[in-house]
């Protein structure tokens, strides 16, 4: 079957039919396998647990982590034929000389998906194995004046804001006209505009109810003072700097476009 | 990871981020790969429940390099937003093109299916992060 050289190694075939193992995780191994017909299911077990990971079809490559990882000799995962499957075998010296050859950017570029790939493939069982889902907060930090991918809405909510520091003026009220990820524009009519203690700088606690009924609240820095529209009303830009994360979450939802 | 000469030759021009900007932006239509020079940035991703962090990169990393493999109707596939004052060398993606063309069909092979798992694996894993 081998000859001389590796460049007429044959690659020979094999068959597998539905329900059957094709390498099990912690096997050592040292080829690839790439996928002529059918489906592939690749696994880890956790306990009694099959945790899949990917599903393999015609002209995906299987075993590739021994192939690239230098310190790797055993299959990372499962893998079992979901239907009746041809599968071609790649001895590693079939393609360990071209690999070698290709421009380092290229390899590095592999090795790159590999180590992402790996950390996905350790995520999604940790995931499943805890019942409930390790969550990745979001935290917008972008400015309010930024225009870029903030979804943005035009609003009148009502909302109700007070300085965190001791500031005489207590709590003000207003209406929200301008809504987004990263802050609001609040129209304010105080009692007396020309004395109006609050100044770009101060920090705001800010109480707002979106239209679902949803009460959110986040702390933000006023940017910018400016008379209103109206005469006697003041407004606000405001930036958030600190949001809770289940306000975050029904601010995204209310602001993301229909 | 370290930068090493190879990668100079492949970079077309160097850019400068401020910090929050974004490099390169989910959805939009991209023809540059990327290596961060000096400095970190984080991938981002839109959900269901908003922006999610999926990844952090540092010098010598590659980025936006999925548009090599198509897929996707050749649109960004999550954002990168620079932390703190980033340098970016911009690739010259002609080059990388023709070079990854002229490999074996076994190695574009293997390239196509570990990025079109990473692509599939970290939908997975976003989505399922997010679930709650």
């Amino acid at each position: 079957m081998t000859n001389q050289t590796t460049d007429t190694l044959t690659p020979f075939r094999l068959h597998y039919r539905k329900g059957d193992l094709i390498v099990k995780e912690g096997d050592y191994g040292i080829s690839m396998y790439k996928i002529l017909s059918g489906k592939i299911q690749v696994l880890v077990e956790s306990g009694d647990l099959e945790i899949p990971l990917a599903t393999l079809e015609e002209g995906d490559v299987l075993g590739e982590m021994i192939f690239l990882h230098r310190n790797i000799e055993r299959r990372t995962a499962t893998a079992r034929a979901l239907e009746d499957s041809e599968l071609e075998v790649w001895h590693p010296d079939m393609i360990a000389r071209e690999y070698e050859e290709l421009p380092a950017i290229l390899k590095r570029i592999a090795d790159q998906a590999l180590v992402r790939l790996k950390r996905m493939n350790k995520f999604i069982p940790r995931l499943i194995e805890k019942g409930r889902v390790t969550k990745i907060p979001p935290k917008p930090k972008d400015p309010w004046a930024s225009q870029r991918r903030f979804y943005r809405k035009k609003v009148g909510l009502p909302v109700v804001m007070k300085a965190t520091k001791a500031v005489k003026g207590g709590l003000m009220e207003g209406e929200v006209r301008d809504l987004s990820l990263g802050g609001a524009g609040v129209e304010i009519r105080p009692k007396n505009p020309e004395k109006f203690p609050y100044k770009e700088g101060h920090v705001c606690e800010v109480q707002t109810t979106l239209p679902n009924g949803k009460e959110i609240v986040f702390k933000a820095e006023i940017r910018s003072v400016r008379r209103g529209d109206v005469p006697g009303a003041l407004f606000l830009g405001l930036s958030i700097v600190d949001i809770d994360d289940r306000s975050n979450k029904d601010l995204g939802f209310f602001l993301m476009p229909a | 990871m370290t930068i090493d000469e190879n990668i100079f030759s492949y970079t077309a021009k160097e850019e400068t981020y401020e910090d929050g900007t974004p490099i390169i932006k989910e959805g939009a239509r991209g023809d540059w790969v990327y290596v961060i020079l000096e400095g970190k940035a984080k991938v981002r991703k839109m959900t269901s429940k908003g922006m999610v962090t999926i990844d952090s990169l540092a010098e010598g990393d590659i980025f936006g390099e999925m548009i090599l493999w198509g897929g996707g109707q050749g649109v960004r596939t999550a954002s990168v937003i620079a932390e703190g004052r980033v340098k970016v060398g911009v690739l010259d993606t002609e080059h990388l093109r023709r070079d990854y063309s002229s490999a074996s069909p076994r190695i574009k092979s293997l390239f196509r299916s570990l990025i079109s798992r990473l692509r599939d694996t970290t939908e997975k894993a976003v989505s399922m992060a997010v679930e709650s």
